[in-house]
């Protein structure tokens, strides 16, 4: 499987570093803070989950082990929400 | 028979009693024109039944008939008006170049806040739908009578309509009752403050990011999922746009209010 990204047919819109998106599918909308907006543009379809943590210790000049928990966890329910690519939901 | 526009629906209404054809008059003098646009919608009250079109209803009562008429004509309104305009289940009021949005469900206190502010000299706009053109975000304003739940009754009593008997679950309060003045065509939106009746509760103003704000106003636009994607750049651009955006748990209608000007101040 490829890393993970979000489907393509997802409304989305970036107000204030935080994102509002909408899934056209279920009529459902999401809101992601300011720390869980940052992860999701990450989330690029290339980059593995793994090396996404580690930039973001890096950037954040932290640990992979502080940040890890709560990327797997976003990225769970991402695709508890069904806001992945099913094709890219792996890593 | 008068003539009336709602934002894009032309109507027209008439009763054969000479008294409750007077009061419905009244009830939509702020939508009265000289200019409707297209073959109005036909309401009569006449007989026992309320004839809206082509369809009707019957009712021995007609305070049920009334609320039937306006219950009718805000869906009718909504439905003609959503293709061209960005409907948000809102109220509004204006002062100078402030415009306050109160966007929430039913039951959480926008038409008694905007009658509060009403009172205190802002022109109304609506207190049921704000309608925003997509491409500039002005407001069109939709200044229909206010529609005053039982529950604000004993607020404002010297405002209780004259008929009780054509009251069915609300007082219908035409904006020059209150009184107030109608704002123009093309007031902005500057200010966006979500209402909340809270019995008992502090009134407090408490600001909210504008992403949560995009949220509520998505969940507040009428016919949301048919034009999701126009509705929620515009929802975007309004919060962009907009000074501030705020929560405004209600406990005491003059504190609200007065929080309400200080921040549009």
């Amino acid at each position: 499987m490829t890393p993970p990204s979000p489907r393509a047919d997802l409304v989305v819109h970036e107000v204030d570093g935080e994102l509002v998106v909408y899934d056209p599918t279920r009529e459902l909308l999401h809101h992601l803070d300011a720390t869980a907006t940052v992860v999701w543009w990450l989330l690029d379809g290339t980059t593995p989950v793994m090396q996404t943590i580690d930039e973001l210790a890096s950037t954040y000049h932290t640990t992979r082990e502080q940040v890890a928990p709560g990327v797997d966890a976003l990225v769970a329910r991402l695709r508890a929400a069904g806001l992945l690519d099913e094709e890219s939901a792996g890593d | 028979m008068s003539g009336y526009q709602a934002l894009s629906l032309p109507f027209t209404v008439a009763a054969d009693d000479s008294d409750l054809d007077a009061y419905l008059s009244e009830v939509f003098a702020a939508l009265r024109t000289e200019a409707p646009t297209g073959e109005p919608l036909s309401y009569r009250v006449a007989d026992g039944w309320l004839r809206a079109g082509r369809e009707r209803v019957a009712s021995g009562s007609p305070a049920y008939l009334l609320a039937m008429l306006v219950w009718h004509l805000n869906q009718q309104v909504v439905r003609r008006s959503s293709p061209d305009l960005v409907l948000l289940h809102a109220a509004m009021a204006t002062r100078g170049q402030v415009g306050v949005l109160l966007p929430a469900p039913m039951g959480a206190g926008k038409t008694t806040t905007v009658l509060g502010l009403l009172r205190r000299g802002w022109a109304y706009v609506t207190d049921e739908a704000v309608a925003v053109d997509p491409a500039t975000l002005a407001v069109r304003p939709f200044p229909k009578a206010l529609s005053l739940e039982r529950g604000t009754w004993p607020l404002v009593p010297e405002l209780a309509p004259a008929r009780s008997d054509w009251v069915h679950s609300a007082w219908q309060l035409p904006p020059h009752a209150v009184p107030a003045l109608v704002a123009p065509p093309g007031v902005r939106i500057t200010h966006i403050i979500a209402p909340a009746y809270c019995p008992g509760a502090r009134t407090r103003l408490e600001p909210i990011s504008r992403a949560r704000m995009l949220m509520l106003l998505a969940a507040s636009s009428f016919e949301f999922t048919a034009r999701a994607q126009r509705n929620l750049a515009v929802g975007a651009r309004l919060v962009d746009t907009a000074e501030g955006c705020w929560q405004l748990p209600i406990g005491d209608l003059n504190e609200a209010v007065s929080l309400i000007e200080q921040v549009g101040a």
